[in-house]
């Protein structure tokens, strides 16, 4: 052969080669970006390092490419790095609302828990269900002792988990020293917040003791007193397990989306009865059907801290008229409840 | 056709480079190089995430420099750097100190104070929120750190009180020390006055 005739066809077949890649690069940055964690601190074996970025950059780019193609059931990494539950628990969270990871390069300390590992801080993108809006929602991910992904949790606002953790270690009201197992507590609020946008019923029927006690407070309008200058009190209702849970089950199913965010995280310690801690949280509820705000107050169980039990769950408006907010004495709190150690 | 080619390739080296943010890229050489301390916030508004953001890295620099045994400078927020960004409907505010600026002064062989335990009223001046004091004036009352507490509908003794004041978020505006008509703002070190307060909801508390 002609090597002189061969020429043009090589710079041709190269250019193309180049114009290829291009397009790919410019493609991929508008369509779904690969997702890099880096762990920059805590992570002292660097092979568990190594598998712990390797899952959650799989994990996050399997989420951005699932987020861009629209996909009803997401893309989601094999049983060697995400396990069967989170996996689980992945889809159905994305059945009521999706999200991608924001940042195509994501830098975080790896925390070492009671059970294992986590990353806190995941930048997501999360879509309106009733519109094209983004809303902006950290996540937090565990790992058990080998790296595998074994939760995905929406977290509490970063700021509030740190003065909440650093608050524990500084005052010694709370009685709490134990930063492992004060993370643990918030590691189950998290998931209790997150087990309403998934709808996840099970988790709630497994978490909530056999008795727990629901008292759920709706503003009624009263005469006018000098008790009640404004017209108006808290009427509360009390509920067992099973009419809470059938009534939320109800309203999982009437609402195409429920969103429950969670912010202004109080816990205190129970002064006498060991691992016992209330719960006071900052409830935003917003769904297909209804939306409210105000404060649940729970009674959380860690004395089998294997399987931790929620024994009361209080909910109390914030506003009791447009511009008249609860009184924060009126706010219930573990004083209000009497527990005898068993 | 040479020209077209190296023209191709640096088009699309620039459009690789183009896809990771220059601003991400340089909060994350930040995160991941050793000399710097720093705090990353992100919140509802500018104003809370920057607020966190400075308390967040007082803290973390004074716990850095209690293991380094370094004396700080008193305005430590002063040598921040800081990078800020919108983040969908919230707000990035990312604040960083480069170590070597606060190593000026070692602390030698000097022997550490003793931490002396915080008093009541110190505990109370760090609070933020109405809620979060609530607890805390239970929790003292019981410890017998205060005498007793309620809300400002209930003052029996105004001149023997200290005055909690909220707005109407439940946000501490301001703690004021006994007094009549004037008084000390404890949070501002200033004179001030109930009055200033008009409208505001407000607790009050005796001191053992």
């Amino acid at each position: 052969m002609n090597r002189k005739k061969l020429k043009p066809f090589k710079t041709v077949a190269l250019l193309a080669i180049i114009l290829q890649f291009a397009f790919f690069n410019v493609q991929s940055s508008w369509a779904a970006e690969p997702v890099r964690l880096v762990i920059n601190d805590g992570a002292s074996n660097l092979q568990l390092k190594l598998k712990i970025e390797r899952a959650v950059s799989t994990l996050l780019t399997d989420i951005n490419s699932s987020f861009s193609d629209n996909l009803t059931i997401p893309l989601l990494p094999g049983s060697d790095l995400l396990s069967t539950d989170a996996a689980r628990d992945l889809k159905q969270l994305w059945s009521n609302e999706q999200f991608r990871c924001r940042d195509e390069e994501v830098v975080e300390h790896l925390l070492t828990t009671r059970d294992g590992y986590q990353v806190r801080g995941i930048p997501l993108s999360v879509k309106h269900p009733d519109s094209s809006s983004l809303t902006y929602q950290e996540a937090v991910i565990n790992f058990d002792k080998n790296g595998l992904i074994i939760s995905f949790f929406y977290a509490i606002s970063p700021e509030l988990y740190g003065k909440n953790t650093k608050g524990a270690l500084q005052d010694s009201r709370n009685e709490v020293t134990d930063i492992e197992e004060r993370m643990m507590i918030l590691n189950y609020v998290e998931h209790f917040r997150t087990a309403y946008n998934q709808k996840d019923i099970e988790f709630l029927r497994q978490v909530f003791s056999t008795n727990a006690l629901i008292i759920t407070g709706t503003v009624i309008k009263v005469s006018r007193s000098e008790l009640n200058p404004n017209g108006v009190r808290i009427k509360y209702r009390k509920q067992n397990k099973e009419e809470y849970l059938s009534n939320l089950q109800r309203a999982f199913r009437a609402n195409s989306y429920i969103k429950v965010t969670f912010d202004n995280v109080f816990i205190t310690a129970h002064p006498t009865i060991q691992n016992i801690y209330g719960v006071t949280v900052h409830q935003k509820w917003n769904s297909s059907r209804y939306s409210d705000e105000g404060y649940v107050f729970m009674v959380w169980d860690f004395r089998n801290q294997d399987e931790p039990q929620i024994h009361v769950r209080t909910w109390q408006p914030e506003f009791l008229t447009h511009d008249q907010r609860i009184d924060s004495n009126d706010i219930f709190t573990l004083g209000d409840f009497d527990f005898i150690d068993r | 056709m040479k020209r077209c080619l190296i023209f191709c390739a640096a088009l699309m080296l620039t459009l690789t480079a183009s896809a990771i943010d220059p601003q991400l890229k340089r909060i994350n050489n930040i995160k991941l190089d050793t000399t710097y301390i720093y705090v990353d916030v992100t919140m509802p508004t500018m104003e809370q995430a920057k607020e966190l953001a400075y308390v967040q890295l007082q803290q973390d620099v004074q716990k850095w420099a209690k293991q380094a045994h370094v004396i700080l400078p008193d305005d430590i927020n002063s040598l921040a750097e800081t990078i800020t960004s919108r983040r969908d409907d919230q707000y990035r505010f990312f604040a960083f100190i480069n170590k070597e600026k606060l190593q000026n002064k070692p602390q030698g062989k000097q022997v550490p104070p003793v931490p002396q335990e915080e008093s009541a009223l110190d505990r109370i001046k760090k609070v933020h929120y109405d809620f979060e004091l609530k607890q805390m004036l239970e929790s003292l009352k019981q410890r017998g750190e205060i005498k007793e507490y309620g809300k400002y509908s209930t003052i029996k003794n105004p001149e023997q009180c200290h005055l909690i004041i909220y707005d109407e978020a439940g946000n501490v505006r301001a703690l004021l020390g006994p007094g009549t008509t004037e008084r000390k703002n404890l949070l501002t070190n200033q004179p001030d006055s109930l009055k200033n307060y008009r409208g505001s909801r407000a607790d009050w508390f005796i001191l053992k």
